[in-house]
């Protein structure tokens, strides 16, 4: 029986000296050597397939230059397909280029009409969380009510973990044609991250610390039949159905989960006892309703464009429903949740029945928000909804 | 709070909130810290209604509002809820935990959000930092008699 074939049997890695004479006798170089530049790129006639345009003169606005500007100026519509390449839209392509097929290509799978200038809001409201947060200004708070805060903030980075986490591995599948939704989701795993670091220091900051972690993300790669057969732990989130392709993943999470959790940043604006934790919520808040402007924009685009526009409708009905059923038990009504806002809410523990009820003001709050969103993006589910009229409690 | 000041601009009124504008533009780097904004914002004082605009770092237009011109969203309360607003800014330079505009209207007992659509009232949130400055900068501002 033959022995197995080692690794470093199968390439034999070269020496950095035999690989520096190899690549010295290869063509180019050779080339150059003679004094013949390639000057291919350099030749190219725009829009001959090897250069993209020329003459390109993009005006900056009063903010700056942005890519509204550029877009303005370049004047090509964007294609409802986007073409089997890594090339940047507008480029032209070296003749060897390989083709590349990109999981997502259409127009309508992730498309927005905002999309653009969401993009530059969010790189104009950038801020930082070292700097830019009054923290010098943080006062105590009673033990309960810090104690409180804790256990909310520690709810909150673990969802801001969750928002990341589902939404970065979907950057390699958009068409680089569509960089917009690349650079979007890309900024906004840069605003979760910070999100993160915020509630972190603030966790870390006031003399409490980190609190409990409840099941939200287990849970999430729980759901589905991928869960039941391969065990818990070896389950990836694309194998759940909420996040099985991108209109799925924007709905479950920019319309149901950040939709929810714009409210939580609002109800954390206005539970802060100190200007701090205003400002902090504050911040949060205008990233969170951004993120959310993406996912309800997008949701009308689809459904405006999608190829079987029925079909799509009832899919993310369906979807819709899993959604709102799981964020409703393990969020909404979940006791670390539910009482830390309360005991916030109440000013203290003695006082969270008053807490609760201010809970579930907040609640009814969202959900109206939320079906008014959906509504207007062209999907009624006011008769459908999950999400009760009231909490039962 | 109400002052017979010399300087004091009745309140409420257009000229009023002219004047946030222009202490808002007299401080343009820290909007501009803030980032864009670009919303249209009914402001109803009882029956008096504004619209102010905002655009690019900051207020952009200020004007009287009948409520037929379109606006994003808007935030009404009462002239009284409205002045002890401002009079806690006046007092303290500016809103105090209770007096934040998110608070007020999330609260909702004095101060409403109302919008025609989700995504205008949308924009209350996510230019929440900017829109708090703009009122706070009420503590230069001395309210008159209307
Ligand atoms: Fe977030
Ligand atoms: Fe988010």
């Amino acid at each position: 029986m033959a022995s197995p074939i080692r690794t470093s049997e199968k390439i034999r890695i070269p020496t950095p000296e035999e690989f520096a004479t190899a690549v010295a006798s290869r063509p180019y170089p050779t080339q150059l050597r003679k004094g013949d530049a390639d000057l291919t790129w350099f030749n190219a006639k725009p829009g001959d397939g090897v250069w993209g345009s020329w003459g390109v003169k993009a005006t900056p606005s009063r903010r700056g230059l942005t890519l509204m500007d550029c877009e303005a100026a370049e004047g090509t519509p964007v294609a409802e397909v986007g073409p089997a390449s890594v090339a940047p839209r507008g480029a032209g392509s070296e003749p060897s280029l390989l083709p590349r097929e990109w999981d997502i290509n259409d127009k309508w799978d992730v498309w927005a009409e905002n999309l653009t200038s969401l993009y530059e809001e969010g790189c104009s409201r950038q801020w930082c969380a070292t700097q830019d947060i009054d923290w010098h200004k943080l006062e105590m708070l009673p033990p309960d009510l810090e104690r409180a805060l804790c256990q909310y903030n520690t709810f909150l980075t673990m969802g801001e973990y969750l928002a990341t986490d589902v939404l970065a591995p979907w950057l390699p599948q958009f068409n680089t044609y569509f960089h917009e939704i690349k650079l979007f989701i890309a900024a906004q795993a840069n605003d979760e991250a910070r999100h993160t670091e915020v509630f972190r220091k603030r966790i870390l900051a006031n003399g409490g610390g980190l609190g409990m972690t409840i099941n939200l993300g287990n849970a999430l790669v729980g759901m589905g039949d991928a869960a039941q057969s391969q065990g818990l732990g070896k389950v990836k989130f694309h194998e759940n159905p909420l996040f099985s392709t991108w209109n799925h993943v924007s709905y479950a999470i920019h319309v149901v989960f950040e939709g929810a959790i714009l409210s939580m940043f609002r109800f954390g604006e206005f539970l802060g006892k100190t200007d701090v934790d205003k400002q902090i919520f504050r911040m949060v808040m205008q990233d969170e309703a951004r993120h959310v402007a993406y996912g309800s924009m997008h949701l009308k685009y689809l459904i405006e464009h999608a190829p079987d526009r029925e079909a799509k409708i009832k899919e993310i009905h369906a979807l819709a429903t899993q959604a709102e059923m799981f964020f409703l038990e393990l969020f909404f009504l979940h006791p670390a949740t539910v009482e830390s806002c309360a005991v916030l809410a109440g000013n203290g523990v003695d006082n969270i029945g008053e807490g609760l009820e201010i809970y579930k003001s907040l609640y009814r709050k969202m959900r109206a928000e939320y079906l008014s969103r959906i509504g207007r993006a062209g999907l009624d589910r006011s008769e459908l909804c999950m999400f009760p009229a009231e909490l039962p409690f | 709070m109400t002052t017979d000041r010399a300087d004091a601009i009745s309140f409420p009124s257009t000229p009023w909130f002219r004047a946030l504008a222009d202490a808002a533009s007299a401080d343009e780097p820290r909007y501009r810290r803030l980032g864009v904004v670009e919303i249209t914002l009914g402001v109803n004082v009882g029956e008096q209604g504004y619209r102010i605009t905002f655009e690019d770092f900051g207020c952009t237009r200020v004007e009287d509002w009948d409520g037929s011109a379109p606006v994003d969203c808007s935030v009404s309360a009462d002239p009284s809820d409205w002045r002890e607003l401002i009079e806690h800014i006046q007092k303290r330079g500016s809103a105090d935990p209770e007096h934040t505009l998110n608070s007020l209207v999330l609260a909702g007992d004095r101060f409403a959000l109302t919008g025609d659509e989700q995504l205008g009232i949308d924009r209350f949130y996510r230019f929440n930092a900017s829109l708090q400055a703009f009122f706070e900068e009420a503590h230069s501002v001395p309210m008159g008699q209307a």
